[in-house]
């Protein structure tokens, strides 16, 4: 399949399940990014800019996010996720290929990336879901732990990012 | 990483920052798939980049207003390289031609890629800047960056001017069979002297006539034997000494009659060295022949004007660089302060030809004039053509040259200097 076309698959499966996110709960938190990511899907395929497509796939996430926090339930949110991701990966694999030179092995190129990308998102989807299956009950200071743990990988990570430029 | 690499690692951070501080797992296990995706990418990140590049040009000197092309030769002498942005700029002050800056291709082992470039620009000495070999991982997160240095100079040389049959005649030749009259008797085409017959001299070579109206004597024709010559080319780069106008430089005029110069004095067999005075002093020592030549175009494509307040005069003239009682040829529209140093060089037993470009009429330009700026003109022309007049007494030879007009019809009309030491 091309990724045009799967691109343009995912993206309908995308939109098909924020309106489902927004018909099981319906408030501003879903609807507003909705909105915002209706026009953005509008102002990309005029002017196809990075920038454009980060913020419609951080938009998802956040409907995702908005969903799990009022519904208290993930299965919408863990289908929307892998799948707006794969939709993201694949608006700017496809204007990868439209930039390669002629004398590229494209379809070898394009073969081995829908492998990959297709692993990736059923790999994350399948370890979500196991997540849901199994829960894991943390006391107060493991959770704090972990919390420090984070921001101490956060502060590396910054450090790392300015030091890099 | 690249830009897109850390955003998903952000987002994925928040979301089980955000799960950890709500005590939602749910919200930690949206993180799963972005972690899952980063992983996959990990593992697919591109290797040490071992692409050899080099760059083959088609001619390494090609004349302004041509474009210069060649191949960039790429070759993986490593692991295979899924995506890879080779980015190409062109030299500074020079520009591609219908080539493409960004490529994204994928390279197997010992592939070999090659891609075709073209270039134009102004006259110059270039050199490309490196090449930027950014790998890449197909999902974009990961990149490994190289730079390739394929320096490779080649030079735009100013438009030629042709300048055919031009004759010089400096004061001393060398020992070789050239063009250029000696002044020293011997064998050779042109008449020079009547002298006694020696014996040994050739019957062929007696004045009979002479000889008939002497009583005793014999006398024979002595011809002039013709030489190489040494001839030096000094460009004036002074920045005084360049017009700007819409339509190009003054000095470009320079340039490019130094360079139909010296293709002809060298085509002749003499030796011929180039002096670029301004700024940045430039220099080819006396030679002949064609690595002459391109020692010259090198020298001219770079040259270039520049203020130093040392060199404003011609008072540091590096003379010496040419050989003694040679032929100097001077181009430069002469301002009042230069012909002290002019006269001097004539004084020293240089031939000198000054070539000057006219620098009044190439500022006035064709357009119309009113009166006020006619008598203009014609008061700066005047004062012009009191300096060539006071050059010309002090025996240099002068060429006034309306650049809108071929040079090759001033040096045809050249009279030569009656009054040069022999």
């Amino acid at each position: 399949m091309k990724p045009k076309l799967l691109f343009q698959i995912l993206l309908g499966a995308v939109l098909l399940l924020e309106l489902a996110a927004l018909a099981t709960s319906p408030d501003l938190l879903i609807a507003i990014p909705l909105v915002l990511q209706l026009v953005l899907a509008g102002a990309a395929t005029r002017w196809p800019k990075d920038i454009l497509f980060d913020t419609a796939f951080l938009l998802a996430i956040m409907i995702a996010a908005a969903h799990v926090m009022l519904t208290n339930s993930a299965w919408l949110a863990m289908f929307l996720v892998p799948l707006s991701l794969a939709a993201w990966d694949l608006c700017r694999f496809q204007r990868v290929l439209t930039t390669l030179i002629p004398q590229t092995d494209l379809p070898t190129v394009q073969r081995t990336h829908l492998r990959r990308l297709g692993i990736s998102a059923a790999g994350g989807f399948a370890i979500a879901l196991l997540a849901q299956l199994f829960t894991l009950k943390l006391s107060f200071p493991v959770l704090a732990g972990a919390a420090l743990l984070l921001a101490l990988s956060f502060a590396a990570f910054a450090s790392r990012l300015i030091r890099n430029g | 990483m690249t830009r897109r690499g850390y955003f998903l690692l952000l987002i994925s951070a928040v979301l089980i920052v955000a799960g950890l501080i709500t005590r939602q797992g749910p919200l930690i296990a949206l993180a799963f798939p972005l972690l899952a995706y980063l992983v996959a990418a990990a593992m697919h990140r591109p290797a040490g980049l071992q692409i050899r590049a080099e760059r083959i040009m088609e001619q390494r000197i090609v004349l302004a207003g041509n474009e210069a092309a060649g191949l960039l030769h790429l070759h993986n002498a490593g692991e295979t390289v899924e995506l890879i942005e080779i980015g190409q700029h062109p030299p500074v002050g020079s520009e591609f031609v219908e080539t493409e800056q960004s490529y994204l291709t994928s390279f197997s082992p010992e592939e070999i890629k090659e891609l075709p470039f073209r270039l134009a620009g102004p006259r110059g000495e270039y050199r490309f800047p490196p090449l930027t070999l950014h790998a890449l991982d197909s999902f974009g997160l990961f990149e490994n960056l190289s730079l390739e240095h394929t320096p490779l100079p080649f030079s735009i040389l100013p438009p030629p001017i042709k300048v055919r049959a031009f004759r010089i005649r400096p004061p001393h030749t060398r020992g070789f069979a050239g063009p250029i009259p000696s002044r020293q008797a011997g064998t050779g085409l042109d008449f020079l002297a009547v002298r006694e017959y020696q014996s040994g001299d050739s019957l062929r070579t007696i004045n009979w006539k002479r000889s008939a109206r002497s009583d005793r004597e014999m006398y024979t024709n002595t011809f002039e034997q013709h030489r190489i010559a040494d001839a030096g080319i000094i460009v004036d780069a002074r920045q005084q000494s360049d017009i700007l106008q819409p339509e190009g430089r003054l000095f470009e005029f320079s340039v490019s009659a130094a360079g139909g110069l010296a293709e002809e004095l060298l085509r002749q067999g003499n030796r011929v060295g180039l002096l670029v005075y301004g700024a940045a002093m430039l220099s080819a020592f006396p030679g002949v022949g064609k690595r002459q030549m391109d020692k010259i175009n090198r020298i001219l494509a770079r040259a270039d004007t520049g203020f130093s307040y040392a060199l404003e005069k011609l008072d540091y003239l590096p003379t010496r660089f040419f050989p003694p009682r040679s032929q100097i040829i001077m181009l430069s529209p002469i301002a009042a302060g230069d012909i002290p140093v002019l006269t001097s060089l004539v004084r020293n037993g240089y031939a000198v030809l000054v070539i000057s470009p006219n620098p009044v009429l190439f500022d006035a330009g064709g357009g119309g004039k009113s009166p006020r700026e006619a008598l203009a003109l014609r008061t700066a022309l005047a004062e012009r053509q009191l300096s060539i007049n006071l050059l010309r007494r002090h025996g240099v030879q002068v060429v006034d040259w309306d650049v809108n007009t071929p040079l090759e019809s001033h040096l045809r009309i050249l009279q030569p200097i009656r009054n040069l030491r022999i």
